[in-house]
């Protein structure tokens, strides 16, 4: 036996993961070599000294912190409930953030604007959730969710949508290769999986769906949507309210919420580096006025 | 461990159910911001997001994987995107890490590294590195645990965790060298 078998059987067997047969060749290893035998109490004096690192604990309480957003949170859940179907709130939320000069009231409609916005996209980011959390990996945690046969067959249309969310993954996890910042192996097994769940069912076959089509198009919900050219990121603003979301597109939650305005968010542009997102802003006169959003601050400034 | 009936509650939508979860979790979760953010607010910052993340999911739990693994997931995702955006580099090329044997083995073993000092040397791992050490030691996960949580090869999770513990010494020794200790 060399040493440097002898090292991954020690490594092993700090994490107390050897068998019986095996910590006895590690031991009669260690009990004739000098060196091994030194390494291997280097070795657990470190994994001892891990092992009692302080269990640091908030400085306050971070549930009680996080309170008022969780209630936030959950009344427009509740909301969302009473809310019949997606197109009723969407066909609503023109005339609800219609101008108004009475401030309160004005301020209520956007309100009622802004969860009508959020509604929508809710249901159309979590509504059918295995199509945007498709992972490409059967094995992942999070892809605890229905089969995305089952999904497809319920809705046909957001197949082309899913496959160009497999792109954008497909093309981010290439990335990552390149940078040799990942070991995880590419998971072509399981997307052909899906791929030929989606053919199955009809689905489109082509491959070359842009990802920076809007993908609500062809859900009949109108919104702009655009993706930064890293895949990063993804920004929806649903058409006739003047908010938008930014999404991280590695598990869809949601980044940035804009401040509610009136008028209509459109035109996304990202610069180069995909730190900032420009877009414009449409009053009910026709007025446009040009924003960017600072990704990095979360911050909203007029160009 | 969180009872799986405070889940399932918090799943039906039993809202006092899914802050007594959130209670229940918030210490782990920071535990672990607080280890790979290397800064205390930044950790709370990490964490405030990940209990809001898993209060919005809870639903996409699903009893097939460990809770506490579904929960560290969402966390560390978080914190590598956090320090992804602030560090763009990492600081140590991992490959020039070659394992020294033997030297000053004596000293070492005589002396006991403080707790700060390892901290330190641990944000000086590279993210993935960093990653598994703080659920190994701080989460006392196994290799099975960390690579559900990772969603990682489990040998990839066994090589990082080994040659993260190689890196450390290595750490530990310089800042020994360096005379920040006797």
């Amino acid at each position: 036996m060399i040493c440097q078998e002898v090292m991954e059987l020690m490594q092993r067997y700090i994490d107390s993961d050897l068998d019986q047969q095996e910590t006895s060749l590690m031991m009669d290893h260690v009990g004739q070599c000098p060196d091994c035998a030194a390494i291997l109490a280097r070795l657990q004096k470190l994994s001892n000294e891990l092992e009692q690192l302080p269990r640091v604990v908030p400085k306050f309480s971070l549930v009680d912190a996080i309170m008022p957003e969780l209630e936030r949170l959950h009344a427009a859940e509740s909301i969302t409930d009473s809310n019949t179907t997606v197109e009723e709130s969407v066909s609503h939320s023109k005339p609800i953030i219609a101008r108004s000069h009475r401030p309160s009231r004005s301020l209520l409609r956007n309100i009622t604007g802004v969860v009508a916005a959020g509604v929508v996209a809710g249901l159309l980011l979590f509504g059918q959730p295995d199509q945007w959390f498709l992972s490409g990996s059967q094995s992942n945690n999070d892809a605890a969710m229905p089969s995305p046969a089952a999904a497809v067959a319920e809705s046909p249309l957001m197949a082309d949508e899913s496959q160009s969310l497999e792109n954008s993954l497909t093309r981010k996890m290439v990335v990552q290769d390149q940078s040799g910042s990942s070991d995880s192996e590419p998971k072509n097994d399981s997307e052909m999986g899906d791929q030929k769940q989606l053919n199955a069912l009809g689905g489109d076959s082509s491959n070359s769906v842009n990802p920076e089509k809007s993908p609500m198009s062809i859900s009949s919900i109108p919104a702009t949507t655009s993706e930064s050219a890293d895949g990063k990121w993804r920004a929806i603003a649903v058409e006739g309210t003047g908010t938008f979301q930014v999404y991280n597109t590695a598990d869809n939650s949601e980044y940035y919420a804009s401040q509610p305005r009136v008028g209509t968010v459109s035109l996304f542009e990202w610069n180069s580096d995909n730190t900032l997102l420009y877009f414009t802003l449409t009053d009910a006169e026709g007025v446009q006025t040009q924003w960017q959003l600072d990704l990095a601050t979360a911050t909203e400034s007029q160009r | 461990m969180v009872e799986p009936a405070l889940i399932k509650a918090a799943q039906a939508g039993d809202q006092d159910a899914l802050v007594a979860l959130l209670r229940e979790i918030e210490n782990q979760v920071y535990r672990t911001a607080y280890y790979l953010l290397n800064n205390e607010q930044d950790a709370l910052d990490a964490s405030q997001d990940a209990l809001i993340r898993i209060y919005t999911k809870i639903n996409s739990y699903e009893e097939k994987a460990q809770f506490r693994t579904w929960v560290q997931r969402i966390v560390t995702n978080i914190c590598i995107d956090k320090f992804r955006r602030k560090k763009p580099s990492v600081s140590i090329d991992e490959h020039d890490m070659i394992f020294q044997s033997g030297d000053n083995v004596e000293t070492e073993v005589l002396s006991a590294y403080a707790a700060e000092e390892i901290r330190e040397a641990i944000g000086k791992l590279p993210e993935h590195h960093r990653t598994v050490v703080v659920l190994r030691y701080l989460q006392d996960f196994s290799y099975n645990e960390i690579a559900d949580s990772l969603n990682l090869p489990l040998n990839t999770v066994k090589s990082y965790l080994f040659r993260a513990r190689q890196q450390l010494q290595i750490l530990l020794h310089d800042y020994q060298k360096g005379g920040v200790r006797g």
